[in-house]
């Protein structure tokens, strides 16, 4: 290893949601004058507006940093890194361009079902684990139970653990001291060919793709000729530079760096995350990326102009760049035109990807109910999967249908064990462990159909554990399970766009739910409209939506004829933005409220 | 021929319901006013002769009647009227008298309108009429032993109004042979009291389906005494169309003068101000808004007005004025609707039908 690589450290931060990680990356960025302190916003690496709203991280972000230690000046890269569930991948592709990983813990609330799974990953990508516990300044502090979860838990030595207090700036030194002792230098050769990872890409209207990437081995410097190893596609290097946070040119990145580089990468397939860039006439073997994760949720997006179809595909594009995990094929709907059908890690990245169609890109979408992947054994041996219930084969082709399980863990104080416990019964959950993880804490364990957790399973769980419950869960397998198509008819014609599949055990409740709650969003029209919810030919659900009686009995006169014509017009092109079923006119809100039935 | 409005915007207590542009004023306002009204009616006059004069407001018998008769003296000096120019009035209970009457006929006038809104005492208070239901028992008889064609005008959709109350009214106000009647549904305009009640609970309006019982059970009542719907709001004894109100509706030309009165002439509409002290003290009638009408929009104007008529929209004549061929245009919502039973066509005419009234808004926004 070379003198310049020992004074720099790749690093990250995991933590669950809320336990401070977004802030101690500030508190560093501010101890290490890499943001002056009247620059500093909250949440500086959070830029998206939702990450900044939402109080998350969604996108990771990488920042370099100098910090002198022991009369060495350091570079740390700090790679900060969503906490959700759901983007568990984010996660580990800031894992892959690392050697280490500082473990944030509350101080009051211990580790959490994320902690683990996170350090789960970080531990399998071999990197180094330097445990901080932070909001030691708070009195519901429990400094010593946690020091000792910690240990038991994962099984790190804690003792020595900077204790910390991010919010008020307490210890913030300690962290940057514990990184640079515990986390390796890297270790990469400086003068072989270059490889270096893509972690992350984003697309810029005048420099094409960004690449955010590691350097592992070799350098790379404005003017390089280089190559993506997977697709042999040779570029010339434009600009290469650092975040210190903004991105900032340097003249060239080299082994154990992180940084970026711009080579007028216009294909965004040619920037795939995950990639690894080399010397063009290198001949070395890819660096490993990381795992590749599936989605599990699905579901229609539609634009409600449905003139901005092109514009929806180019924003979809786009996001996919620095986002792999999304999935997207063009879809039709009869009710809802031309879309996309859409895969996504879970619910919260679903809503994440909408809202940012909504606002960066400023097209209004109609999203249709959540699905899962559902496999369907049919009559005559073919095995197919669905995941849109349209194209769900008719009953008779069907021998049986399998649908995919998880196993469920769900974190809450001990009170509230008896009504979640309700809950999951009611979810077609199987009971499998309840452990103490401490006396205020329990952790219950149960085998259940992820059907069931992306219709309003979460949202049931925050109220019944007065927002106490936190869950985490990992698909297992496949298991046979009785599922039919539920369908719904609105003046006697099908809306494929409201179509789900259900356990028949489920299909009566939900039927009648959905027909309540569409007779209440969808807004009366000139002739009565019926609500059915049907299995097959069989009416399971009836509701009808009396004609509209009235709309005009005033008076107009000269000085109204202005002003009546506006209305009208104005009126008209609300009916626009609704959807036609056969007659029938649809706001876009019936198709989000059977999302929320309860 | 063009019709000619003139705004009269006084009133001795604002109605809880109204956003029309009403002030309560002293004597010297209203002087200062109607002498406005004077120069604007020179300022605008062409001599032509006139289909109709409305005086509206507001409340024009607020005004005393040597004002009115000013008025009416100017409207002869600067345009021309006859006996066949309909001349309107229109009135309240309470500020009306005989005195007043005689005034109106000698001036030339020879049509009243005069607002009851409901005979419910109940109801005319909850809603601030000035006015009493012993004060309109005085007043009618005086009404019609000087005007032999005069309108009344009722409500519906009005707090704790019921089909009783709307058929009572109607029964009540025969007794006195009007010739033409307005039902209007209430309409909960923002900055009002009522709309501040409503929003604060405190009265409940009926609901749109028992407003929309109310207008039938009042549209069968006034039937069977004779009248007949000219257009959705309006109903009269055959031959007592009000010229007026039917020149709107066809699209016609009109003046329009006094504070936030409206005019339309060679396919503009434009208004004056609606602040009164602005317009008292304005130099030379600059209008306050003014649009002029694009091709496009003379044939929503020309389709959504013609459709409130029973007598429906003139096909051949939409044609050869503006160019449009509705039936080609808009064929396939029109054989929708008409499937339907939402309208029909009649004699070169489309017309909505009867039992779709109520719904005329959705009708015509499909045809647009």
């Amino acid at each position: 290893m070379d003198n310049r690589q020992k004074y720099i450290r790749n690093f990250c931060i995991v933590a669950h949601i809320d336990h401070g990680k977004s802030t101690l990356a500030d508190r560093m960025l501010e101890l290490t004058q890499t943001v002056a302190k009247r620059d500093m916003e909250e949440q500086i690496l959070d830029s998206m507006d939702l990450e900044r709203e939402r109080g998350i991280t969604i996108k990771l972000t990488p920042t370099r940093m100098k910090y002198n230690y022991k009369g060495h000046e350091y570079t740390l890269n700090l790679i900060d890194t969503p906490g959700h569930v759901d983007f568990t991948y984010e996660v580990s592709r800031s894992l892959a361009s690392c050697e280490g990983a500082i473990l944030v813990v509350d101080a009051t609330q211990g580790v959490e079902a994320q902690t683990l799974s996170n350090v789960y990953l970080a531990l399998e990508n071999d990197l180094e684990i330097v445990p901080v516990i932070n909001k030691v300044d708070l009195p519901s502090a429990r400094v010593d139970d946690v020091i000792k979860e910690i240990e038991d838990s994962i099984g790190l030595p804690a003792k020595d653990a900077p204790l910390i207090s991010a919010k008020e700036g307490i210890n913030i030194d300690k962290v940057l001291e514990a990184v640079i002792e515990n986390i390796p230098a890297p270790s990469g050769v400086e003068d072989a060919p270059l490889r270096a990872l893509i972690f992350d890409s984003k697309y810029d209207n005048f420099k094409g793709a960004v690449c955010i990437i590691r350097v592992v081995d070799g350098s790379v410097k404005v003017g390089s000729k280089i190559k993506l190893i997977q697709t042999g596609k040779i570029f010339d290097v434009t600009e290469v530079g650092v975040f210190s946070p903004h991105a900032k040119k340097t003249d060239s990145l080299l082994a154990g760096d992180v940084g970026y580089l711009c080579a007028s990468i216009k294909e965004v397939a040619d920037a795939k995350v995950g990639g690894t860039f080399t010397d063009f006439d290198a001949d070395v073997e890819p660096l490993a990326g990381y795992k590749q994760v599936v989605p599990v949720v699905f579901s229609g997006i539609f634009p409600i102009d449905s003139n901005q179809y092109e514009e929806l595909k180019d924003a979809l594009e786009k996001l996919k760049l620095n986002d792999s995990s999304l999935q997207v094929q063009p879809e039709v709907s009869q009710a809802l035109g031309f879309g996309f059908r859409c895969g996504f890690l879970g619910l919260l990245h679903m809503e994440v990807i909408t809202e940012r169609i909504e606002r960066e890109f400023n097209i209004e979408v109609i999203t249709t109910a959540p699905n899962v992947n559902y496999k369907v054994y049919k009559t005559d041996g073919q095995v197919i999967e669905i995941s849109n219930p349209a194209n769900l084969p008719k009953a008779v082709e069907i021998d049986h249908m399998e649908e995919p399980y998880v196993n469920l863990h769900i974190y809450l104080p001990p009170e509230y064990v008896g009504a979640i416990m309700d809950l999951c019964q009611e979810k077609r959950a199987t009971f499998l462990d309840m452990q103490y993880v401490d006396s205020k804490r329990v952790k219950l364990t149960y085998d259940m159909p992820l059907n069931e957790i992306i219709y309003d399973f979460f949202d049931q769980l925050k109220s019944r554990s007065k927002g106490y419950g936190s869950l985490d869960y990992e698909i297992t397998d496949y298991k046979t399970s009785d599922l039919v198509k539920l369908d719904i008819l609105l003046n006697n014609e099908i809306c494929d766009a409201l179509s789900l599949i259900v356990h028949k055990d489920k299909a009566y409740a939900r039927g009648r739910s959905i027909a309540e709650k569409l007779k209440e969003v969808i807004p009366r029209q000139m002739f009565e409209v019926p609500v059915q919810a049907c299995i097959g030919n069989k009416v399971i659900a009836r509701e009808t939506i009396k004609a509209y009686r009235k709309d005009v009995l005033a008076k107009c006169y000269g000085g109204d004829i202005t002003r009546k014509r506006k209305l009208l017009e104005k009126q008209k092109e609300g009916k626009k933005k609704m959807r036609k079923i056969g007659s029938v006119e649809l706001p876009s809100e019936a198709f989000l409220s059977i999302l929320k039935t309860n | 021929m063009r019709s000619l409005y003139i705004h009269i915007p006084f009133c001795q207590q604002k109605c809880y319901y109204c956003d029309f542009c009403s002030f309560v004023c002293s004597d010297d306002t209203q002087q200062k006013y109607v002498d406005k009204l004077i120069e604007e009616l020179k300022f605008k006059g062409t001599k032509e002769q006139l289909k109709s004069v409305f005086i509206g407001g507001g409340t024009p018998s607020c005004l005393s009647e040597n004002l009115i008769a000013k008025i009416m003296t100017a409207v002869s000096t600067y345009f021309e009227i006859n006996e066949t120019t309909e001349i309107t009035i229109e009135c309240n209970p309470n500020s009306l008298n005989e005195q007043k009457l005689k005034a109106y006929k000698c001036a030339g006038i020879n049509r009243l309108s005069l607002g009851v809104q409901s005979l419910n005492e109940k109801i005319l208070k909850t809603i601030g009429r000035i006015h009493t239901c012993k004060e309109f028992y005085q007043i009618a008889p005086l009404i019609q032993k000087y005007f032999s064609n005069f309108n009344f005008d009722i409500m519906i959709g009005l707090p704790n109004q019921t089909n009783f109350d709307v058929v009572d009214t109607i029964k009540k106000l025969m007794q006195f042979s009007p010739t033409h009647i307005s039902m209007y549904s209430l309409i909960l305009e923002e900055n009002t009291k009522l709309f501040n009640q409503v929003q604060n609970n405190e009265i409940k309006l009926p609901l749109n389906d028992d407003v929309v019982d109310q207008y039938i059970i009042g549209l069968n009542t006034l039937k069977e005494f004779g009248f007949y719907r000219y257009e959705i709001s309006n109903f009269c004894k055959k031959g007592y169309e009000s010229k007026h109100n039917l020149n709107y509706w066809e699209c016609g030309e009109y003046y329009g003068v006094g504070v936030s009165a409206h005019s339309y002439l060679n396919n503009e509409r434009f208004s004056n101000t609606n602040n009164l002290i602005d317009y008292i003290n304005c130099k030379n009638f600059e209008p306050f808004f003014k649009e002029k009408l694009t091709s496009k929009e003379l044939i929503e104007e020309r389709i959504m007005l013609g459709l409130r008529t029973e007598k429906g929209l003139n096909i051949s004549k939409l044609k050869q004025n503006l160019n449009y061929d509705i039936l080609k245009e808009k064929g396939d919502v029109i054989q929708n609707l008409l499937d339907n039973k939402f309208v029909k066509i009649e004699e070169n005419h489309l017309k909505i039908c009867e039992d779709k009234f109520y719904v005329s808004n959705s009708i015509i926004e499909k045809l647009i």
